[in-house]
């Protein structure tokens, strides 16, 4: 009974967890310029995403232990040291779009700049983490991230011809605006496999205690949570395709998103893009926070962990403290969320060689792993994802230039 | 070596980072048709009440600036008029740039789509 019910608690984290602020920007900007014909790159990002998160789970429930403790010890401490750096930049960055992203929906509501509510956000955010404890965390923000699913109503709304959906799925060369295409695609994927997701889930596995016996849950999670998650990201690119895409509208500024709901939800709709970005990025902020922390704690081995009080882990709850402090002052000073998301899903395809193979190594250490390490589809899955990462790492800067 | 590999790298970022008049002005136009687009729909979301009149508001300043940065001046001008009549929560007075903007999004679209094709 108690797995049934962790498993529901789990899917529902994972649909909860799965969307933020850097799926709603790129699936509504991919959406707008190129209605459905982008599906194809959600599809293939969220079958990325289903096998790392699995793997993630399934390493610390076999391991119990968490991957930057686990690389350093098995590969060595200067192996961990080139991830470790990015990840610390990319959870900073990502945080700070985060943080930005709630107080971007408070400013649609209240009219009040972004700038000032920042402050606000970065206290309330602070609090949450410093008061709560893991599951609290985890399953309030994953329960009120089920607004997002008013996505998936409008675009069932919208009425989207079955055959145009279904034919985005498959990929397709773009028939002008190559440039921009691609750098769509990389940056959809970019908002997938965002690495702050499978080390926060492998985080906090660990501090749920897992063991082999979950594994069935943690398959379950991993692949029902994702796919759900995949489908609010697919909505927001058809209700985008639906209703931005025939007027011409680009997305270069949030403000251009806000009212995609209206024709589905009259009165409500404006209202319910707000509440969905808002707790979407709440959510998403503390995930990328506690995942900052997580990584810089479990690097040096200092005590982590969310159900601790902060006085037994101080340095790990300061290393939140000072990074939601820094991730404020970006937005305060004026940072445009939107542009920092931009870059930041770009950047996240890019690094993903560097944060994923050496964790995907310690997935075929029969030392470790025991009779749990990769088998040949999951080998030949990562042996997909590391080639696919590679070529991300090569084209992503270069397109971030040339169509960005 | 290595200076000359960097100062490689450096010409093929700046070469694919110069953009020929042809791609600018295509940008341009995308751009105003976007915004130009956007401004009549939450004008007109806010005469059906679907939005409130202060984001209403603040998109119609943001469109304002990003046209007159593309030098959309018949566009800007539109805008100027309806940003007036919403301050005035004159729905009535939004009819006839409405209208205007609605050619103006017509005769933009007509050129984006002319420039991609050529």
């Amino acid at each position: 009974m108690k797995k049934i019910l962790q498993l529901f608690l789990g899917i529902l984290t994972a649909i909860g967890g799965f969307f933020d602020i850097g799926n709603l920007v790129t699936a509504s900007q991919a959406g707008a310029a190129f209605r459905f014909q982008l599906l194809w790159a959600l599809a293939l990002g969220t079958l990325m995403v289903i096998f790392l998160v699995e793997m993630s789970g399934r390493f610390a429930a076999v391991t119990k232990k968490p991957i930057p403790c686990a690389v350093r010890e098995h590969l060595g401490a200067r192996v961990w040291l080139a991830p470790f750096v990015v990840l610390v930049v990319l959870h900073f960055l990502t945080l700070g779009a985060e943080i930005g992203g709630v107080a971007f929906a408070l400013q649609l509501v209240t009219g009040i700049s972004f700038q000032l509510w920042a402050i606000p956000v970065g206290i309330l955010m602070w609090l949450f983490l410093w008061r709560a404890t893991f599951d609290a965390i985890e399953y309030s923000t994953s329960t009120l991230g089920l607004i997002a699913l008013c996505f998936v109503v409008a675009a069932v709304m919208y009425h989207p011809a079955k055959s145009d959906v279904l034919s985005g799925l498959l990929p397709s060369l773009p028939k002008q605006d190559a440039a921009k295409y691609w750098l769509y695609a990389v940056s959809i994927i970019g908002a997938l496999i965002a690495p702050y997701m499978f080390y926060f889930y492998s985080s906090g596995a660990v501090e749920d205690e897992w063991d082999p016996t979950y594994l069935t849950v943690n398959r379950f999670v991993s692949v029902s949570g994702m796919a759900f998650g995949a489908v609010i990201t697919g909505a927001v690119i058809v209700v985008a395709g639906l209703v931005l895409h025939p007027l011409s509208i680009g997305v270069d500024s949030i403000n251009q998103t806000a009212f995609m709901l209206t024709g589905a939800f009259p009165f409500w709709g404006f209202a319910l893009f707000a509440a969905t970005m808002a707790i979407a990025c709440v959510g998403a902020s503390t995930e990328v926070g506690l995942s900052l922390a997580y990584t810089v704690a479990q690097t040096f081995g200092w005590n982590w962990g969310q159900s601790l009080e902060p006085k037994k882990d101080a340095r790990f709850a300061l290393t939140y403290t000072v990074a939601i402090l820094l991730a404020t002052l970006l937005m305060v000073l004026g940072i445009d969320p939107l542009k920092l998301t931009i870059y930041t899903m770009a950047l996240n395809a890019t690094v993903l060689p560097i944060v994923s193979i050496p964790f995907l190594l310690l997935m075929n250490d029969g030392h470790l792993m025991r009779q749990f390490r990769n088998g040949p589809i999951a080998n030949a899955a990562a042996g997909i994802i590391v080639i696919i990462s590679i070529v991300l790492f090569f084209v992503s800067i270069p397109l971030l230039i040339v169509g960005g | 070596m290595q200076i000359r590999h960097w100062l490689g790298s450096l010409v093929l970022v700046a070469i694919a980072g110069c953009k020929s008049d042809t791609r600018r002005e295509a940008e341009r136009v995308d751009a105003s048709l976007s915004w130009v687009a956007t401004a009549g729909t939450v004008t007109k979301g806010w005469v059906e009440n679907r939005l409130p009149v202060r984001y209403v508001e603040r998109v119609l300043g943001e469109a304002h600036e990003e046209l007159a940065r593309n030098d959309e001046a018949e566009g800007v001008r539109i805008v100027e008029t309806l940003r007036d009549a919403v301050r005035r929560r004159d729905a009535a007075a939004t009819r006839e740039p409405m209208a205007s903007l609605l050619a103006r999004w017509s005769a933009l679209q007509q050129r984006s789509e002319q420039m991609k094709s050529q």
